[in-house]
C-alpha cells in the first residue's frame, strides 16, 4: 500500500506544476498590468512611482523569470498582497479557510449519513413506492438551482417562521452570550448553509449508492452468503454494503471540487465569511492576487481531497491494501 | 413410512417461472426427482436447461423476478417450501450446502477466508471464536490447502482458483450437511485442477456420508462421480436412471446425442459429432416435445403433445414416444 | 415508467424550443418596458405572473429568458462536445505521450472547482478582450458582425462554460476510442489502406458518440444551471436583458413581499433542467438496451 500511496503522490506533482502555470497565466492574461488597480487609478501617482512599483513586483522581468519568482513565492506561501486592503493574501485566506472547511466537512458528513442509507434502501426494494419516490426526489434535487433552494429556505425558515438565522456566522450580540449559548448560536447559523451545500450532492450520491448497491446484490458472493443460511440483513449489510461502499468512496472524491465551488454560492447568499465569498468579492473588485491564490488553493484542496479518497479506497479494498500475493 | 427408506430429498412437480417484460418463462417445468441418502445424483443438460435454477429452487434461493409456482421439496420428510424463514435458514447451509461454479466471484472479496468460514461455523455449530478458528483451519487442511493457518487469514484474491474452490467446499462441509448441491463445481477451473477437486468431492462424500446433487454439463465428470443421472432439456426432465445403464444404453435421443458428442480419447482423425440446432428459447417453446427441432427421430405425434415421463421395467424414466430407438434403425 | 417519462421530457424540451423561438410573438408585453406605476403587482388577468420592481411583466421576461437559457445551454454544450471530442479522440487514438500530456491537462483543469475557474475567467474581462479582437486586421470585421448579432458578453459566457466542460466529454470519447480501436472493423479499415485521419473521422468518432449524446443532454441542464448561477451573482447575463438567473437576483430583495418574482424563474430553471436530465437518462437507457 505504501507503494500505491507513493505512486499517487508522485502523479500529483505534474498536476500541481500545471496548476501553478494556470494561476500564473491568469494574472498575466488579465487586462492591464497588475499594478493598475492599486496605483493606476490614482492620478497623483507619478510615472516614477509607477515604475518603482513595477520593479517591486518584478513586472519588468521576462516572463519565465516572473514565473520562477512566482514558484518561489508559492513555496513560501507568499501570495502577495490584496489590491483591496493591502493585507497579505495568505492572511485573508487563513481567516476564511476554516469556515469553509467546516461547512464543507459538515455537509459531506450530512450527505453520507443520508444518501447512503437512502440509496441502499431503495436498492433493496427496487421499483417499490419508496424507490420511485426517492428517484423522483433525487431528480428534482439534481435539477434544482441551489441558490434558489437557499432563497426558498431563507424565505420560509428565516423570514416567515423566524426559526433560523439567515446570515452571518454569529448573532449580533454573540459576544455577550455564555459559551454554550454561543456554540448553539453558531450551530444555528450553520444549519441552512450546510443543508443547502449538501442538498445537490445528496441527490447525486444517493442515486449512485442505489445503483452501486443493486450491482453488488447481483453478485455471486451474495448468493453464496444467502446459501450459507445467513439472515437477509446480514447478507445486505455485512456482505453487500461493504462492497457497495467502495465505488461510493471514489465518487465522493470526484465531487469535492463541486463542493468547494458550491461554497461560493452558499456563502454569498448566507453572508458567511468564508473562502467562497472571498473569491466572489475578489472577482467583483478585480483583486487579482487573491483570485490567483484562491484558484491555486482551490485546486490543491481538491487534489488533497482526491488523495484522501484514494487512500480511503485503498484501505477499504483488500485487493489493493494487501496486494496480489503469489499463491 | 419407514424413514430409512424415504429419500433424503424428494422434489415433486417442481415448477419455477420467471416473469419479465410481459413474458413468462418456465425455467423448471414439473420436475420430479429424488436423492437417496448417501447417493449422488447428477443433473445434466446444456446451459439454459434449468439445472442451476433447479438447484437454487430447492432451498428457495430463487430471487425475483423468478419464483417457485408449483411443487414441493421434501427434505428429510419436511416440505422446505412450507417452512418459516428462520427454519429454512437453519436448513440452508446447515443441512443442505452449496458449492457454486465460479470461486472467483462466489467469495466476498473484502472479507478474509477465515471470516467467511467462521460465519458459517458460528451460525450452524456451537463453536465460537477460538474453537471456530481452530475448526476452520482443520477444515482447510482437510480439503487439501497447505499452510492452512496462514491461508485462513488471507483474502480470496490472494488464492488461486483451485484453492478458492477448496475454500468453498470447506465452507460447505463445515456444517456437516446431509446434502451437498454442487453447481458446476469444476467448470471454471483449469483441467488439471478439475480432477483434484472432483477427487476431493468423491472422497468427502465417502468419508462424511454426504449425499450429492451434482449439476454439470460435462458427462465425463458424471461417469466418475455419480451413481444416477437425470437429464434435463428446456426445463423438463427427459431421462433418468443409473449412470452405467444410461451411458451404455441411452433412451432419449437427446441423451444419445450428448453421449455421442464426447470426444473419445485416442480417436484422432475422426470428426467430432455435434448436435444440430441450438438451445431452445424458453420463451417460445413449441407445443409438444421441445427437442423436435433437433431430433433425428421426429414423428408427427411428437409435435402434438408433450410426451409423458414413463418408467421402464428397469427403473429408467424417459420422456419420449420412441425410447431406446437409434436413428437410421 | 421510464419510457413514458423520457418522452414527456423530450416533449417539454421541444415545447421550450418553440416558446423560445416564438417569444417575440407570444409575449404579451415588451420585456424591457418599464412602468413604475405598475410595480410589484401580484399575478392577475392582465399580468399572469405579476410584475417586478420596475413594472415589467414577469411572464414576458420569462419567455425571453427561455431564449437565453436554451441558447447558452445548447451552444456551450456544443463547444464542449466539439472541443472534448477532438481532444479525447486524439488522446485515445494516438496514445503514448500525446495521451499522457493531454490527460494531464484534463486532470489539471478538473481539479480546479468549476466555479472558481469560471469566475476567474470572468474576472479577466474576457468580453473586453474579445472586443479588442475586433480591432485586428483580418478577423476584425467578422468579429464585429458576430457581435452585432450576439451580445459579446453572452458569447463569452457560452464559450467559457463550454470551455470548462469539455473535460468530461474528452474522457468519455477517449475511453470509447481506446476500446473501439481494437475492434475488427478498424483493423479492416487499416488493412484497406485508410489513413489514420480517415479511420478516426469516419469510423471511430461516429461510433463513440453514443455516450457523448447522453453526456451532452445532461450537460445542457448543467450549463443552464451554471448560467443561472453566474447571472444570479451578477457575472453572467446583465440586466435589463432578462435571464432566469438575474431575474432571481432582482427578485431577491423583494423576497418576503413578492413571492412570484422568485418562484417563477426558479421553477422555470427547475423544470427545464429536469426535462434535460430526464431526457438524458432516457437516452442512456435506450442506448444500454
Amino acid at each position: 500500500m505504501t507503494r500505491y500511496l507513493l505512486n499517487r503522490v508522485l502523479g500529483l506533482i505534474p498536476i500541481l506544476l500545471w496548476i501553478t502555470v494556470l494561476s500564473f497565466g491568469i494574472i498575466h492574461l488579465a487586462p492591464g498590468k497588475p499594478t493598475d488597480t492599486g496605483a493606476g487609478f490614482n492620478p497623483k501617482v507619478s510615472l516614477e512611482a509607477r515604475q518603482r512599483l513595477e520593479k517591486l513586483y518584478g513586472l519588468d522581468q521576462p516572463l519565465h523569470r516572473q514565473y520562477a519568482r512566482w514558484l518561489g513565492q508559492l513555496a513560501r506561501l507568499d501570495f502577495g498582497r490584496s489590491f483591496l486592503d493591502d493585507r497579505p493574501v495568505i492572511e485573508k485566506i487563513g481567516e476564511r479557510l476554516p469556515v469553509t472547511l467546516t461547512i464543507n466537512v459538515l455537509s459531506l458528513a450530512l450527505v453520507l449519513l443520508i444518501a447512503i442509507p437512502l440509496g441502499a434502501l431503495a436498492a433493496l426494494r427496487p421499483h417499490s413506492l419508496f424507490d420511485r419516490a426517492t428517484t423522483v426526489g433525487v431528480f428534482i434535487g439534481y435539477s434544482m438551482p441551489s441558490f434558489w433552494l437557499a432563497l426558498m429556505c431563507m424565505a420560509v425558515f428565516g423570514v416567515q417562521l423566524h426559526w433560523l438565522p439567515i446570515s452571518g456566522l454569529h448573532a449580533l450580540d454573540a459576544d455577550s452570550m455564555g459559551w454554550l449559548a454561543r456554540q448553539l448560536d453558531a450551530a444555528k447559523h450553520l444549519i441552512l448553509p450546510v443543508f443547502v451545500a449538501a442538498f445537490v450532492s445528496l441527490a447525486g450520491l444517493s442515486r449512485f449508492a442505489r445503483s452501486s448497491m443493486l450491482e453488488v446484490l447481483r453478485q455471486d458472493y451474495i448468493r453464496t452468503a444467502r446459501a450459507k443460511g445467513l439472515s437477509e440483513s446480514r447478507v445486505v449489510f455485512h456482505h453487500g454494503l461493504r462492497n457497495a461502499l467502495l465505488p461510493i468512496i471514489t465518487i465522493l472524491g470526484l465531487s469535492i471540487p463541486d463542493l468547494i465551488g458550491g461554497s461560493v454560492i452558499s456563502e454569498t447568499i448566507f453572508s458567511i465569511p468564508g473562502m467562497g465569498r472571498l473569491f466572489y468579492e475578489a472577482v467583483m473588485a478585480r483583486d487579482y492576487p487573491v483570485i490567483m491564490a484562491l484558484v491555486t488553493i482551490g485546486a490543491v484542496l481538491t487534489l488533497l481531497g482526491n488523495l484522501l479518497a484514494d487512500l480511503a479506497y485503498a484501505w477499504a479494498d483488500p485487493r489493493i491494501r494487501v496486494g496480489q500475493a503469489a499463491s | 413410512m419407514d424413514r430409512s427408506v424415504m429419500p433424503l430429498l424428494q422434489l415433486d412437480s417442481l415448477t419455477v417461472e420467471y416473469r419479465g417484460d410481459g413474458e413468462v418463462v418456465r425455467a423448471v417445468d414439473d420436475v420430479t426427482l429424488s436423492v437417496e441418502t448417501g447417493e449422488s445424483l447428477a443433473i445434466v443438460g446444456e446451459s439454459g436447461s434449468g439445472k442451476t435454477t433447479l438447484a437454487l429452487a430447492v432451498t428457495r434461493l430463487i430471487q425475483p423476478p423468478g419464483s417457485v409456482v408449483a411443487g414441493r421439496a421434501l427434505f428429510e420428510g419436511r416440505d422446505l417450501f412450507a417452512l418459516r424463514a428462520d427454519e429454512l435458514r437453519r436448513v440452508r447451509g446447515g443441512r443442505i450446502s452449496y458449492v457454486f461454479q465460479d470461486p472467483a466471484t462466489s467469495l466476498n472479496p473484502v472479507l478474509t477466508v477465515g471470516e467467511q468460514l467462521s460465519e458459517a461455523i458460528e451460525l450452524h455449530t456451537d463453536r465460537r471464536a477460538e474453537r471456530a478458528r481452530a475448526y476452520g483451519v482443520e477444515l482447510l487442511e482437510r480439503v487439501g490447502i497447505r499452510a492452512a493457518p496462514q491461508r485462513y487469514d488471507a483474502y480470496p484474491h490472494e488464492l488461486s482458483g483451485g484453492m478458492r474452490q477448496r475454500v468453498m467446499i470447506a465452507m460447505a462441509i463445515a456444517t456437516r450437511p446431509k446434502l451437498l448441491i454442487a453447481d458446476e463445481p469444476t467448470t471454471a477451473l483449469d483441467v488439471t485442477v478439475q480432477v483434484q477437486i472432483l477427487r476431493l468431492l468423491v472422497e468427502l462424500q465417502r468419508d462424511l456420508g454426504l449425499s450429492m446433487l451434482l449439476i454439470t454439463h460435462d458427462l465425463t465428470i458424471v461417469e466418475r462421480t455419480c451413481a444416477r443421472v437425470a437429464v434435463m432439456y428446456a426445463g423438463r426432465l427427459v431421462e433418468e436412471g443409473a449412470v452405467a445403464d444410461v451411458f451404455a444404453n441411452p433412451a432419449h435421443p437427446y441423451t444419445r446425442g450428448l453421449l455421442a458428442c464426447r470426444p473419445a480419447w485416442g480417436a484422432v482423425g475422426r470428426q467430432l459429432s455435434t448436435m444440430p440446432g441450438q438451445s431452445p428459447d424458453l420463451a417460445k417453446l413449441p407445443p409438444g416435445c421441445a427437442f423436435v427441432p433437433r431430433c433425428p427421430l421426429v414423428e408427427p405425434r411428437c409435435r402434438e403433445r408433450l410426451p409423458t415421463l414413463d418408467t421402464t421395467a428397469e427403473g429408467r424414466r424417459v420422456r419420449c414416444v420412441k425410447p431406446f430407438s437409434k436413428p437410421g434403425a | 415508467m421510464k419510457n413514458r417519462v423520457a418522452w414527456v421530457a423530450l416533449g417539454t424540451i421541444a415545447m421550450l424550443a418553440i416558446v423560445a423561438s416564438l417569444a417575440p410573438w407570444i409575449a404579451p408585453y415588451d420585456p424591457l418596458e418599464t412602468r413604475i406605476v405598475d410595480a410589484l403587482l401580484p399575478p392577475s388577468a392582465a399580468h399572469w405572473l405579476g410584475t417586478d420592481q420596475l413594472g415589467r411583466d414577469v411572464l414576458s421576461r420569462l419567455l425571453y429568458g427561455t431564449r437565453i437559457s436554451l441558447t447558452i445551454g445548447l451552444l456551450s454544450v456544443s463547444v464542449a462536445v466539439v472541443l472534448g471530442t477532438f481532444i479525447g479522440a486524439i488522446a485515445g487514438f494516438f496514445g503514448g505521450w500525446v495521451d499522457s500530456v493531454l490527460m494531464r491537462l484534463v486532470d489539471t483543469l478538473l481539479s480546479v472547482p468549476l466555479m472558481f475557474l469560471l469566475l476567474a475567467i470572468v474576472a479577466m474581462d474576457p468580453a473586453q478582450q474579445l472586443l479588442a479582437l475586433a480591432g485586428w486586421p483580418v478577423i476584425g470585421p467578422s468579429v464585429k458582425l458576430l457581435f452585432r448579432w450576439i451580445d459579446p458578453r453572452i458569447m463569452v459566457l457560452m464559450i467559457a462554460i463550454g470551455a470548462m466542460s469539455w473535460m468530461g466529454v474528452a474522457r468519455l470519447v477517449r475511453a470509447e476510442i481506446m476500446t473501439l480501436k481494437e475492434r475488427e472493423f478498424v483493423l479492416a479499415a487499416r488493412v484497406a489502406g485508410a489513413s489514420p485521419w480517415r479511420i478516426l473521422t469516419r469510423h471511430l468518432i461516429p461510433n463513440a458518440m453514443a455516450p457523448v449524446l447522453v453526456s451532452a443532454t445532461l450537460g445542457v441542464g448543467g450549463a443552464i444551471l451554471t448560467e443561472s448561477v453566474l447571472s444570479y451573482l451578477g457575472l453572467g447575463v446583465m440586466p435589463p436583458t432578462p435571464s432566469w438567473g438575474n431575474m432571481l437576483n432582482e427578485g431577491r430583495v423583494a423576497l418576503g413581499v413578492a413571492w412570484w418574482l422568485t418562484m417563477s424563474p426558479g421553477l422555470c430553471i427547475l423544470l427545464t433542467v429536469l426535462a434535460f436530465n430526464l431526457a438524458g437518462e432516457g437516452i442512456r437507457e435506450w442506448i444500454d438496451r
